[in-house]
């Protein structure tokens, strides 16, 4: 039984607390960050650590139920008629909270040590624990509009971490382009809601969802607006184009939003929104499908990948895709599970990555690695269990769930997705284990000139240019606050998985009283055999990626297998399957009617950031409006009377018809 | 047929225009004071007078909150909806000084703060009216006044948006005098409850009276295609003059047109009549977003942004009735505290000799200035109507009334027109947060701490708004 | 309802033609001053619809009205010359065309 009544009334100070310190922590960084020098990392790293120690004190709050009500529901805010504001811990909402305060601490933690003696050390965690807030506001939400709030708050803070490094173009570039591929679905959000209003009169969850069949045919065009913004913000196809860039940011920071939290939370929303899709076979055919896609093409493009950071970026969009899929096509279950447990292996990987980063002074490029086994054994650990973990070997955390999402696809009647979910399952293996043996096998690569790897333009391959604000030039913090993190993720990242495990597993006991029963199909192949073929796919692409990159032979020739493939690298996979150009061009053609809009705006802010990016050159709407303000009173006397006349005009044939 | 003149006023009667008095009195007294002084009053003596006045005024105002009055045999309606609408004039009146405190020199400060005071009494005056003569009263002594406001600085530009000002509006209220005297012809009445009896059929008069009464409704309101006055008038006109110009008038103007649609409109032929006003509010929306988007001043940018949310509040009164209206009226407040406090961060950052309005002042204001750059942003998304901002809830209660009363077009466009501002707005909030390279040569002047408490005022009051969306409910009975 | 039916007509048609004349002055005449004057010319076509029509309803509304805009037109005079004062002060000749620095 799925219960609409959404959580037990109660005064939950626990709740508020671990929900507001974030906010505070934000704000004494930002106020007091000169004063707090290094203590601001601590500072923001003990307000997430608190927050978690309430998030697991919430637990038996949130897992509580009573009257059909689950969950804990704090009241804060009579608003207009028909909407409370409120927080509401839940079992969805407590997964979020774990992964966000407790993943988020990791983080912060070993930001200390990655950031330490940048020149903005204080506002970094200033806007990391400001993102965390607004994080927080997002899932623990009781409504629309608070869910909305958060939403909105989170896409700033990404802009803003997104272009922390602001001397660099290209970090502004992409914030800029994340901000507006962004506001896009935040004006979808807004549309939906505002028909859920207009439709039910409530804003409420409990209550949208209570009376969703007042939406009637209108369900499916709500599910269509959550989704665009949800494909927005967890970059799914065609608006991931931000995703990769947005990895311009500080590693910690691609860590934690770009992939632990905030581009899952459109897994999270359709997950809230499961009475809406669970009416609307439409929408979840649609979601299914696109989720599946950006899997595979996330996946695709991950092989063609150099930049460390970028390999990883697009693993994070196929992932995405892969709970999309799952709660797309009604497994909420499965796609909950992949974002628990992608969070950890995830984040692992990223804070991995940027162990290597840290230690390679910022080089990202895997072709200038090589060999790094023996020189960070440390950091080989931790990327390969996170590989295993995101390759799906059984066992490892990212197994269990993926499998789950895998399988339920095929349960829930579409094997197409099924198909495509295994393919993607081998076509991953391929390109993490590509990382693997480029970046930890073989030899060191770092001091062969880049002409030789066919890197013509390091600067564009993805290296960053060697920058003096960046903290390899100043003194290291102690190792150990950077090992600590990693280290603990490995547990997660090996066991999480193990709480699917089962028919009557842990998880979903956890989940039991907050989806609906799923209506599954008879599945000609059982979740074991669904097990086994993944496993086959791995291990397939595994060997291609060993006799590519990690056997002997290949080793010897490294150099110049790697410049024959940069050089040859086709030029759909070196330009991302052209989607950037594909949206430039679509921009570009419908300028001519809307792209207008953008355009009289993207170009100013083009030309303010010294940066040219998207060629959008009609104007003429804007133009049309400022091309009346001649200036000449005259000209204005006549629009005047030219209005008038029209006015008159109508009236005297309408008062005429009577 | 009433006849408005024979009837003999009792002290009641007067009792409504108290907080008339008292503002036109404190005009006087401010004045008089210049007078008597060696060579100029002292600018916080002026000031002093026409706070101590305004407050007076909205103390008395809002003791009139409840009290239900048709003074002057209906010329003039005291109730709820007068009440709120004269305090909000007076808030922008009170705001405006706050302006002044900063920008205003002393040579010419008593002229200028008395004919502020009397253009305020202008707008308070059509927030009651309701017969032709007292609107047509109350909005030439708005704008009369505002002529010469405008005019007043020693600069080609501010002329020059004085004639335009002149010259336009005039003829506008040329447009909506005729049409008052159409109005007249066809009811034998100045009151606007006589409208609605009058017979719709077979009347052309009443109608092309009222499309003329509409027009000049729509030309202060700054309308399309009755708005190509109001950027250059904006950008021209002194700051604080920009600041009451764009809430006063619209809050008068709104004020009389809520009170035709309400109380004049023949229900006969109701939907007919106004589907032109919906229409030109409509075409705002778009059309004022869009006019932002190339804009780097940011009067002229709040000009066309103040062009297309009259658009909401007008599609506001589409949705018909008390709800419509309570919407809009809950919409302008927030407008006026949003409007005010952008203008009031504009003003912190100006100095005497250059105003703050050019889009290069606000660069890197972040670093500078990072309370009043929260501040403009914080009002940039409520003006945008973004979440968590008042602007989104008016924004919300717009479109439900709109879509409630079969308008979902005119609702279709306000989502148009509100991703289209985005972008305008945007500009803004990343200019102040964009590094800035000349800092330092910045960074010079101190930040006038009422200006600073202006914005910070108004930012709290959107804030509490945003919570407790306070749509006086009590308010609407009273509008007849 | 109306004694007057034919010269009422007529009061009507000749506050019309003003009316038109006073719209036609604002938008075709470059010099501020006629400008003015075409305005007081809407004014004034308005007044003479208002008295026409008191007389017809018999309701002195209508002449009050007229003495009202008669007021207003001569302090929007008053206003209006000085503004022309102002911005033309250091101009040879009178022409708002060559008033245009606001725009866009």
């Amino acid at each position: 039984m799925i219960h609409h009544v959404m959580g037990v009334n109660g005064f939950y100070p626990l709740l508020m607390t671990l929900w507001l310190l974030p906010l505070a922590g934000a704000v004494l960084c930002w106020t007091f960050g000169p004063q707090l020098k290094q203590l601001a990392g601590w500072l923001g790293a003990a307000t997430l650590g608190t927050s978690f120690v309430l998030t697991l004190l919430s637990w038996s709050a949130a897992t509580q139920n009573s009257g059909g009500a689950l969950g804990a529901h704090q009241s804060l805010l009579s608003w207009i008629p028909g909407f409370d504001f409120g927080l509401l811990l839940d079992p969805l909402s407590l997964i979020w909270t774990f992964i966000i305060t407790g993943v988020g601490f990791l983080i912060h933690f070993y930001s200390i040590g990655y950031m330490h003696g940048d020149k903005a050390f204080a506002r970094f965690f200033a806007y990391m624990n400001f993102f965390v807030f607004a994080m927080l506001t997002l899932v623990l939400s009781d409504n629309f509009v608070g869910l909305l709030v958060g939403w909105g708050l989170v896409g700033l803070a990404s802009y803003f971490l997104i272009g922390f490094w602001f001397e660099r173009p290209s970090a502004v570039a992409a914030a800029r382009k994340a901000f507006v591929i962004n506001v896009v679905g935040d004006v979808a959000i807004m549309f939906a809601i505002f028909v859920i209003f207009t439709k039910v009169g409530a804003l409420g969850f409990g209550d949208v969802f209570a009376n969703a069949s007042q939406l009637g045919d209108w369900v499916f065009v709500v599910c269509v607006g959550l989704f665009i913004g949800a494909a927005a913000k967890s970059a799914q196809l065609p608006l991931h184009t931000w995703l990769p860039d947005a990895m311009e940011g500080p590693t910690p920071v691609s860590a934690l939003i770009h992939a632990a939290t905030m581009v899952t939370a459109g897994v999270y929303l359709i997950a809230r929104c499961a009475p809406l899709w669970s009416v609307s076979s439409d929408a979840q055919m649609l979601v299914g499908t696109i989720g599946a896609l950006t899997a595979l093409v996330g996946a695709i493009l991950g092989t063609a990948q150099w930049d460390i950071k970028r390999i990883l970026a697009y693993s994070t969009m196929s992932q995405i895709g892969y709970m999309i899929m799952g709660v797309g096509v009604g497994a909420f279950e499965g796609g909950v599970a992949h974002f628990f447990t992608h969070a950890f292996f995830k984040a692992q990987l990223f804070l991995g990555s940027g162990l290597i980063i840290h230690a390679l002074a910022n080089e990202q490029d895997v072709r200038r690695m090589g060999g790094l086994m023996k020189k960070m054994p440390f950091a080989f650990v931790a990327m390969l269990t996170g590989v295993l973990a995101i390759c799906g070997i059984p066992g490892f955390s990212g197994a269990f769930s993926k499998d789950a999402v895998i399988y339920g696809a095929l349960a829930h009647g579409h094997p197409w997705l099924y198909a495509i979910g295994l393919i993607t399952a081998g076509i991953t293996a391929y390109y993490m284990f590509r990382m693997i043996f480029l970046t930890f096998f073989g030899s060191y690569r770092g001091d062969v000139d880049p002409s030789e790897l066919g890197i013509r333009h390091p600067e564009l391959a993805g290296t960053p240019a060697h920058d003096e604000h960046e903290p390899h030039e100043h003194d290291h913090a102690p190792a150990w606050i950077m090992a600590v993190p990693v280290g603990l993720l490995i547990v997660p990242t090996v066991f999480a998985g193990w709480l699917m495990f089962g028919e009557h597993s842990w998880w979903s006991q956890f989940f039991s009283a907050q989806f609906a029963p799923e209506h599954t199909v008879a599945t000609p192949v059982s979740d074991v055999m669904t097990t086994v073929f993944a496993v086959a796919a791995v291990l397939a692409g595994f060997a291609i990626a060993y006799l590519r990159y990690g056997a002997p032979a290949a080793m010897e020739h490294a150099i110049e297998r790697l410049r024959t493939e940069t050089v040859r690298m086709p030029g759909a996979l070196a330009n991302a399957l052209y989607f950037d150009a594909a949206l430039d061009a679509l921009f570009v053609r419908t300028s001519q009617l809307l792209g207008t809009l953008f355009g009289r705006l993207i170009d100013p802010l083009v030309i303010d950031g010294g940066v040219r990016e998207v060629a959008l050159s009609a104007r003429w709407l804007g133009t049309l409006v400022r091309s009346f303000q001649t200036g000449l009173v005259r000209a204005y006397a006549l629009i005047l009377v030219i209005g008038v006349a029209c006015f008159v005009a109508y009236y005297a044939i309408a008062g005429g018809v009577h | 047929m009433t006849n408005v003149i024979a009837n003999p006023y009792t002290s009641a009667d007067w009792n409504v225009l108290y907080p008339l008095g008292i503002v036109a009195l404190g005009a006087l007294a401010v004045l008089f004071v210049d007078l008597v002084s060696k060579k100029h009053a002292p600018k916080w003596l002026t000031l002093a007078l026409a706070g101590l006045s305004v407050i007076g005024a909205g103390v008395v105002c809002a003791q009139q909150y409840g009290q239900n009055y048709d003074a002057f045999g209906g010329g003039f309606l005291l109730g709820g909806f007068a009440v709120v609408m004269q305090e909000l004039v007076l808030v922008a009146a009170l705001g405006t000084l706050a302006l002044y405190a900063t920008l205003g020199d002393e040579e010419r400060m008593a002229g200028t703060i008395a004919l502020l005071l009397w253009s305020t009494c202008g707008a308070m005056l059509m927030a009651g009216a309701a017969n032709l003569m007292t609107i047509f009263l109350g909005l030439e002594l708005l704008s009369l006044a505002l002529y010469c406001l405008c005019g007043l600085r020693e600069n080609a530009i501010a002329r020059e948006a004085a004639l335009k000002y002149l010259i336009l509006s005039s003829t506008a209220s040329g447009f909506l005098l005729y049409g008052m005297a159409l109005l007249f012809g066809s009811t034998g009445s100045v009151a606007l409850a006589a409208i609605a009896q009058a017979p719709v059929a077979g009347n052309p008069m009443l109608w092309i009276g009222c499309a003329l009464f509409l027009v000049g409704l729509a030309f202060k309101l700054s309308l399309v295609p009755f708005h190509a006055w109001s950027p250059d008038v904006y950008e021209g006109a002194p700051l604080p003059v920009t600041a009451f110009m764009s809430v006063a008038t619209k809050v008068g103007a709104l004020a009389v047109l809520a009170r035709f649609v309400d109380a004049a409109v023949p229900s006969a032929g109701a939907e007919k009549l106004l589907l032109p006003l919906w229409i030109i509010a409509g075409i705002s929306m778009v059309a004022g977003n869009l006019g932002m988007l190339a804009q780097h001043d940011l009067k002229r940018l709040l000009a066309f942004s103040g062009i297309a949310q009259v658009g909401y509040i007008v599609a506001a009164l589409a949705g018909g009735g008390a709800l419509g209206l309570r919407y809009a009226l809950f919409y302008l407040i927030a407008y006026t505290f949003m409007n005010l406090g952008a203008f009031a961060v504009a003003t912190a950052i100006s100095t005497q000799a250059e105003e703050g309005s050019r889009l290069a002042n606000y660069h890197g204001l972040a670093q500078r200035r990072p309370f009043l750059a929260a501040a403009m942003t914080f009002f940039m998304l409520a003006l945008a109507g973004m979440p968590p901002t008042a602007g989104f809830v008016g924004k919300i209660l717009i479109l439900s009334a709109n879509v409630g009363a079969g308008y979902a077009w005119l609702a279709g466009l306000l989502i148009l027109g509100t991703a289209i501002s985005l972008y305008a707005y945007a500009k803004i909030i990343r200019a102040m947060y964009v590094r800035d390279e000349h800092a330092h040569a910045r960074e010079a002047h101190p930040v006038s701490p009422l200006a600073w408490a202006s914005a910070a005022v108004c930012a709290a009051v959107l804030l509490v708004l945003t919570f407790y969306p306070l749509a006086p409910s009590n308010v609407i009975p009273l509008v007849r | 309802m109306s004694a007057l039916p034919v010269s009422l007509a007529s009061y009507i048609g000749l506050s019309a033609v003003m009316f038109f004349v006073g719209v036609a002055g604002v938008v075709l005449r470059r010099n501020p001053l006629v400008m003015l004057m075409s305005i007081e010319l809407m004014f004034n076509a308005a007044n003479i619809v208002f008295v026409a029509f008191a007389r017809a309803w018999m309701h002195n509304a209508g002449h009050i009205f007229a003495f009202l805009v008669i007021t207003v037109a001569a302090a929007e005079a008053a206003i209006g010359l000085a503004i022309v004062v102002a911005v033309f002060r250091s101009a040879k000749n009178v022409d708002v065309d060559e008033v245009a620095l606001l725009k866009g």
